[in-house]
């Protein structure tokens, strides 16, 4: 054994460093309009395999056997530049290239996003979605919304369209790991959930890992939503914006310290409030958010970037009751070039996401928030040609305000309640590395360890047993438990400790020219749980971090795939089967009372969830017409046995589906160029209806009717569906002039379709007769908006 | 802390649906067949003697039957009184109602339910609670425009030091639907504590029938569950309905679902008329 190993590394070594002699060149890849930073682009040696893409940052770096080459800077969108080097030293090789006008009038919906799949990286399960398509896709009132397009996309649904966060692959809203520019948002919604927190002006690009999850992320157990903001304009001043009917954007850009860095300044303020007013209306209710990013290049190896983001949303409901909610969140980074092969990236981050509540009928003052601190390294060192390796450290610090009720005035009958402060520490290690073993087949593998300490200071409670929640086995209920005691936590001290292996596992082998096959395997261990019994997650829900009671959820994800651009490119087709499992995750028992809850472990039972599934995607990328169509076959159930509690459990201890459960999902979005002057847009979408819980039978019960249940979400809502459609008109006078305006024409659920968002089923309040009722949001939708730059 | 959440369920009702619609639709449900419903609320009404009581047992039907009330004659249903055993027989008045007349009721005492039915035993023990005395009745209105209505709420004094539960039950004649509200002084404890009521339809010279009783922690999770589910909450951010399981056992068969509850407390009446 030992001397395989020695054996082993002498080979490694040699093969590292002795080999034939290679050089490395590098450096960033711009637009060369206005600076910005390409992330994605593909740098090639020509009649070579060798190749890279730039990283978040547009860094790149390949290494060769010395010769003489020409280097092929592409990406869709932009011309190709094509340039001679001779490598026989390490060279530096900036580039700005140009956005393709040609191409640009061709290719419609792909401007800035390479749509044709790389068939070789073993990177699988990546929904990417650019700006630019983001503001083409029909919306709600005209409103441009990153999480509702990521929709269309397959294995992403939401759970109503007055819901809150997103679903993927069958995970719940809670398992999504948000990230603006690295810094964790807990909350991606406006409005309740009608409209998402981020400005499609200030967004460079948005990518969604479903699967195959770099093991440089970590902390969310289904999906990571990667969002990096624009870094401005360092050519020149611009202004962009935009006039709808729900809100006006607004965003301002430019060059800082002659050319050395760049700023964006982004705002959005939505004007329902001045509507209300208008109709003297004393209700209100609006949200706005800010986008701040700017850079400065200290020298060539050197750069900083200082981003942050504010959101709020408030609602006042006359003299009666006043809602706000928002994110918060500051990033200070420092980009350095250790040399052509070893790129690295500190980040200092602070995100806070705070809500507060006042119900004056009730005399109640409410307040809570998450405070957390994160420090994180990344390098990434470009071996060779066939290895890259990136690796880093994280640790982030939590300080969660569950909650701190207070009597609004002297007359309130509320007492002050605390509920209990909760700090914790969350630390992860990575590695990973990608290498191509043959010229088809290229091998991902690493690892990440996590560790999560739950730390003082806190008194909790000590129950018989150890057990929080008891069976009673006479009532066939599960009842809270008194506590017999209580455990002294001192400041600083740690509560509970878990840590986490967590391997990453991906392969790509390509077949021919035109496909690929790509298989991953990744395990996630999520350690905050968002508590909520309702059917969509509110802004009423908390956020748990794991402890003495709750444990972390772990999730192993399987995926394979097949890959194939076909046509010269024109069409691609994407498909993937999943398979998904999760561990600990959280089910509450009958009548939980989750609002205000000091001890959350009297309400909870720990159980499982699994989720599988095949998805297809065909894209037409190229042509007049462009889209996608998009199919998702997949199943989402979960279960809770009684476990120590006793009993079988909550539905009896069967799988039951979850409320994110889509059988049938499909998403067609389309888009045909006309002319210069005109484009036009359309959606449709149809899903299976959610499983909800319908009334077996009622009982009589003081004069009132009432309706009983059995098992969970065994029937379900009616499907959904809808169709959407947009035309946007560019005036042909935007010709040779600065101002550049488009106007964007829409109708939303075309043929107003009532979808139902519940049916609930009550006595009629006239005649006492019972009856089923829907509910639909949005029904017909017209809008109109008007967008510029200049 | 229901009442605060009905409260926040509502507001995001509200705003939530600011554009949304509801109208009425035909649903298929399912059956899960008829069960045995037991509505056995003793109330000693303060002041009097409580003597006369009755319990009503019926079975339950699929939710849009056209004959919702399934009177059940020929049970035999019987109280014990714990401490003492002294045996109260409620008598079939073949119309669904059990009736008594000598029933003692005694604060803090707990009592037997024993029902003989289809060669079936039933059973269920609760605890007899107190209530106290309501202070007074406030009349308000809440809301503004268009979304005004009146509110009434009914102050009393939460004994300090114990968790308390509390019962409100209102009936008026403008509105064919009895209305519940369940209080527990989770966050008031102590205090001068109400409970309120607010229906649109309600205008002046209407008079509210106000019942308000002591329950028990148990009972309170029960109601709670029942009033959320009565289906006044119209909204996605419901949570999802449960089985609502009572405290009535089959002895012979455990695992039969008996609807219903068997709960004895204090009740405390008034009426108002509103101005």
């Amino acid at each position: 054994m030992n001397k395989t190993l020695i054996t082993f590394t002498v080979l490694l070594m040699s093969w590292l460093g002795f080999a034939q002699e290679k050089f490395t060149v590098s450096g960033t890849i711009k637009d060369h309009a206005n600076g910005e930073t390409l992330l994605g682009a593909a740098i090639l040696l020509k009649g070579t395999t060798i190749g890279a893409t730039t990283n978040e940052y547009g860094f790149y770096s390949l290494t060769a056997p010395k010769g003489e080459y020409t280097l092929v800077i592409s990406y869709l969108g932009y011309k190709t530049i094509e340039e001679p080097i001779v490598l026989d030293k390490n060279i530096k090789f900036n580039s700005e290239i140009t956005e393709d006008a040609g191409q640009l009038s061709e290719v419609v919906i792909t401007a800035g996003e390479s749509k044709k799949i790389n068939l070789r990286t073993p990177q699988m399960s990546v929904a990417k979605i650019s700006s630019q398509t983001i503001k083409q896709i029909p919306a709600v009132m005209g409103e441009v919304d990153v999480i509702r397009s990521l929709q269309m996309l397959p294995g992403v649904t939401k759970a109503g369209e007055g819901a809150s966060g997103f679903n993927v692959r069958g995970g719940a809203e809670d398992q999504n790991l948000v990230l603006l520019d690295e810094a964790i948002i807990y909350n991606t919604s406006h409005l309740f959930g009608f409209f998402s927190v981020f400005n499609a002006d200030a967004i460079k690009d948005v990518k969604l890992y479903k699967g195959g999850i770099p093991s440089r992320f970590g902390g969310r157990a289904s999906s990571v939503l990667d969002i990096r903001q624009k870094d401005g304009n360092s050519k020149d001043l611009k202004l962009t914006g935009g006039i709808g009917a729900v809100s006006s954007r607004f965003a301002i850009e430019g060059p800082t310290f002659k050319e050395k860095g760049s700023f964006i300044l982004a705002g959005r303020a939505s004007y329902a409030n001045i509507f209300l007013a208008l109709a003297n209306n004393s209700n209100r209710a609006g949200f706005y958010d800010l986008n701040l990013k700017t850079n400065y290049e200290l020298d060539t190896k050197n750069k900083l970037y200082l981003s942050g983001y504010f959101g709020n949303d408030n609602f006042k409901l006359s003299n009666f009751f006043t809602n706000s909610y928002g994110n918060l969140s500051g990033n200070l980074r420092w980009n350095h070039i250790f040399n052509d092969k070893l790129f690295s990236n500190l980040s200092l981050i602070y995100s806070r996401y705070n809500y507060n509540l006042e119900i004056n009928a009730e005399g109640i003052d409410w307040k809570s928030d998450i405070d957390n601190y994160n420090l994180k390294y990344d390098l990434k060192y470009y071996l060779n040609d066939k290895l890259k390796v990136d690796f880093g450290v994280s640790g982030i610090y939590y300080n969660f305000n569950p909650g701190e009720l207070n009597p609004l005035n002297e007359s309130s009958g509320i007492n002050r309640l605390k509920l209990d402060n909760k700090y914790a520490r969350e630390t992860g290690i990575y590695t990973g590395l990608e290498y191509k073993v043959l010229d088809k087949l290229t091998l991902q593998g690493g690892f990440r360890y996590s560790n999560f300490n739950r730390l003082g200071k806190q008194t909790l409670n000590d129950y018989a047993n150890a057990l929080p929640v008891i069976y009673n086995s006479q009532l066939g209920i599960y009842e809270r438990a008194e506590p017999i005691g209580e455990t002294e936590y001192g400041s600083g001290k740690s509560i509970a400790s878990f840590g986490n292996f967590e391997p990453r596992f991906a392969m790509s082998y390509q077949l021919n020219e035109k496909s690929s096959v790509k298989a991953s395997y990744n395990r996630m261990a999520q350690y905050l749980h968002l508590v909520s019994n309702t059917m969509s997650a509110t802004p009423l829900d908390v956020w748990a971090p794991s402890g003495k009671f709750l444990k972390p959820q772990i999730a192993d994800l399987y995926a394979i795939g097949y890959f194939r651009n076909f046509n010269n490119d024109t069409y691609s087709l994407e498909t993937e089967a999943y398979y998904k499992t999760i561990k600990n995750r959280v089910d509450y028992i009958d009548g939980a009372d989750l609002i205000a809850q000091n001890t959350i472990e009297t309400e909870i039972l720990i159980g499982e969830s699994r989720a599988y599934g095949l998805e297809f995607l065909l894209r037409k990328n190229k042509g007049k017409f462009t889209g996608w169509l998009a199919y998702t076959l997949s199943k989402a159930e979960q279960r809770t046995p009684g476990g120590r509690a006793g009993g079988l459990g909550i539905n009896n201890g069967a799988w039951y589906s979850t409320a994110y459960d889509r059988t049938h999902d499909i998403s067609f979005t389309g888009s045909y160029k006309l002319n210069d002057k005109w484009r036009f847009n359309t959606n449709f979408a149809f899903q299976t209806g959610r499983p909800v819980t319908y009334p077996n039978g009622q009982f009589q019960y003081n004069e009132l009717s009432i309706p009983t249940f059995s098992k969970r979400n065994t029937s379900r809502l009616p499907a959904y569906h809808r169709l959407d459609l947009s035309a946007t008109l560019i005036p042909r006078k935007n010709k040779d002039r600065k101002w550049q305006g488009e106007w964007v024409f829409g109708i939303y659920n075309a043929y107003n379709r009532k979808n139902a968002a519940s049916i609930t089923f009550g006595q009629n309040v006239d005649t006492a007769v019972n009856e089923a009722t829907r509910t639909a949001i949005f029904g017909v939708i017209p809008s109109i908006s008007y967008n510029f730059k200049f | 802390m229901n009442r605060t959440y009905k409260h926040i369920a509502l507001v995001l009702i509200l705003i939530g649906f600011l554009n949304s619609c509801t109208d009425p639709v035909k649903v298929s449900v399912p059956d899960g067949g008829s069960r045995l419903v037991v509505e056995a609320s003793i109330n000693w009404e303060k002041g009097t003697s409580g003597q006369t009581q009755t319990i009503k047992l019926s079975e339950s039907t699929t939710y849009f039957d056209s004959n919702l009330n399934v009177n059940v004659t020929g049970a035999s249903v019987i109280v014990t009184k714990e401490d003492d055993g002294s045996q109260f027989v409620f008598e079939d008045q073949n119309n669904g109602d059990y009736i008594v007349n000598d029933f003692v009721p005694e604060i803090d005492q707990s009592y037997s339910l024993e029902i003989q039915y289809n060669g079936q035993t039933y059973t269920a023990t609760e605890t007899l609670m107190p209530v106290t005395e309501i202070n007074g009745i406030e009349q308000t209105i809440e809301g503004g425009g268009e979304d005004e209505e009146i509110q009434l709420k009914v102050f009393f004094d939460d004994p300090a030091g114990v968790n308390n539960y509390y019962l409100g039950e209102f009936s008026s004649s403008v509105n064919p639907l009895l209305t519940l509200g369940a209080l527990s002084d989770q966050f008031t404890d102590g205090n001068e504590n109400f409970i309120e009521y607010d229906n649109e339809k309600l205008v002046a010279e209407a008079v509210v029938d106000i019942s308000i009783y002591g329950i028990s922690e148990r009972f309170y999770n029960y109601i709670n569950i029942l009033i959320e589910q009565s289906g006044v909450n119209n909204s996605p951010f419901q949570t999802t309905p449960v089985q609502l399981k009572g405290n009535c056992i089959n002895i012979n068969n455990p695992d039969e679902e008996v609807l219903g509850y068997f709960r004895l407390g204090q009740v405390v009446k008034t009426d108002y008329t509103i101005n």
